[in-house]
């Protein structure tokens, strides 16, 4: 089962360093991780995906609780955690199919951000099915370059 | 969405290109080469002077029988007070949205060869003329292309979409052109070279979108989907129409100040070139609606006669 945890730690060298290893220990591979600045410039809040059972997960956990630079960690549940992932992809121009990724670009409302003869980039910031829906319809034409954010997420506002 | 390669253009070819001079020079010569033929064409309300005096015009041209549909009394009364001879033109009492559908159905009767729009809102007489029950409708999509010359430029621009689309995306201009470039070849343009207009010449994104769609089309003209002609862009307009200015900023290419078809991004720019030119330089322009099953003449209510007696004129041209 996918987990996305929400990590506020210090924003200090190592830290990440130790969480991965955290998680390694216990055998539990990080599927996505998103790290920055928050609203406080000293703590910076990462958002873990990973998948594992629930008691695995438990011991991940009180593993990142021993370390003291982690000042809070959430595990945000489906429906309480408002989420989001970033998606830059660079596709091929083939002449014949321009109207068809524009069109596709239309309608997962991604921007085209840079163009030239060769190749276009295209961005995204979209829930994570819709940003793999949108990589799925692409696959069709020459992906050349991609890059996803991993999550990006927020506890909800209710 | 419309599926771009099912629809199908006839764009002429080689040999056709080959025949053809050039450029167009004159519109009154282009508009006068209409031969007078058995063409019919329903008005719908034709209460006004300018519809009035046009078709009048048309007939007596012998160009055109016009087939007026409206109220009867209303047209005979307009006719009287403007003191135009309605004698050669059948008239069809209809009322309402009515009005509209008598003009379809003989459209869909063979009666008439084409429709021109008269006193009544452009989008209401749409909603009406573009019902599946009548055949006008396609699968193409509808575009305006206007024909007007400036006289410095010494030769005639086609120019779309200043009427119909909005705020078209990529799929829809590539029907936009498409249509354009048809028709440029219709009236016997040789070299059709398309000019993509914009604010600039260099893709800026994500400000000015037009700059990408007008740099993708130059891409997706190397497809050979609009057959043999030149598309480039973006163009700020000077730069497509006037060679000394693209010469200027060393803007090349084949398009670059000779554009003789223009395809304006949105309705807007579209607007507020055809009326610079048809309200302030008082320049004869013709217009029409390209992409149904045959040409539509949709005047402004405000254009003169003159502008719609052109457009009827157009209309013969590009029905072949």
């Amino acid at each position: 089962m996918k987990h996305t945890l929400s990590c506020l730690a210090c924003n200090r060298p190592g830290v990440l360093a130790k969480i991965a290893r955290a998680f390694s220990e216990e055998g539990i591979n990080i599927y996505s991780l998103a790290a920055g600045e928050t609203e406080e410039e000293d703590k910076s809040r990462i958002i873990i995906v990973v998948e594992a059972d629930t008691q695995t997960l438990q011991r991940a956990e009180e593993r990142l609780g021993k370390i003291r630079d982690i000042l809070k960690l959430y595990d945000l549940r489906e429906g309480e955690l408002i989420a989001m992932e970033f998606l830059m992809i660079k596709i091929r121009i083939k002449p014949e199919f321009i109207p068809q990724i524009l069109q596709t670009a239309e309608l997962f409302n991604a921007q085209v951000i840079a163009v030239s003869d060769e190749a276009m980039v295209l961005t995204l910031a979209e829930e994570e099915k819709r940003v793999n829906g949108l990589i799925k319809m692409l696959k069709k034409f020459e992906i050349l370059e991609m890059c996803r954010s991993g999550k990006l997420a927020v506890s909800g506002v209710d | 969405m419309v599926a771009v390669s099912s629809v199908d253009y006839n764009f002429g070819d080689e040999a056709f290109m080959k025949e053809s001079t050039g450029d167009i020079y004159d519109m009154q010569r282009l508009l006068d080469t209409v031969e007078r033929g058995r063409r019919t064409m329903a008005v719908v309300s034709p209460y006004d002077r300018a519809t009035l005096v046009a078709s009048a015009s048309a007939l007596k041209d012998g160009i055109v029988e016009p087939i007026l549909i409206g109220e009867e009394r209303r047209i005979r009364e307009s006719a009287q007070t403007y003191g135009i001879e309605t004698s050669g033109m059948e008239i069809v009492d209809s009322k309402d949205e009515k009005i509209i559908e008598d003009a379809c159905d003989l459209y869909n009767w063979n009666r008439v060869h084409f429709i021109m729009k008269g006193m009544v809102g452009t989008g209401y007489f749409f909603h009406i003329v573009l019902e599946p029950r009548f055949k006008i409708r396609t699968e193409r999509i509808l575009s305006h292309v206007g024909v007007f010359e400036i006289p410095q430029t010494k030769r005639i621009f086609l120019m779309s979409d200043a009427g119909i689309n909005i705020l078209p995306n990529f799929s829809r201009k590539i029907h936009i052109v498409a249509n354009a470039v048809e028709a440029a070849r219709w009236l016997g343009i040789g070299l059709v070279r398309v000019g993509m207009l914009a604010a600039v010449e260099k893709v800026n994104l994500p400000a000015m979108p037009a700059t990408l769609d007008a740099f993708l089309m130059k891409k997706y003209a190397e497809t050979g989907y609009f057959g043999a002609c030149e598309i480039d862009g973006p163009f700020a307009f000077d730069n497509a129409v006037d060679p000394e200015c693209a010469g200027t900023k060393g803007i090349g290419g084949k398009v670059a100040g000779q554009a003789n078809v223009l395809i304006v991004p949105n309705i807007e720019t579209g607007n507020a070139i055809w009326k610079s030119i048809t309200c302030l330089q008082k320049k004869e322009a013709a217009g029409v609606v390209l992409g149904g099953a045959c040409p539509i003449v949709v005047p402004s209510r405000s254009d003169d006669h003159l502008t719609k007696l052109a457009s009827i004129k157009l209309a013969c041209l590009l029905m072949g």
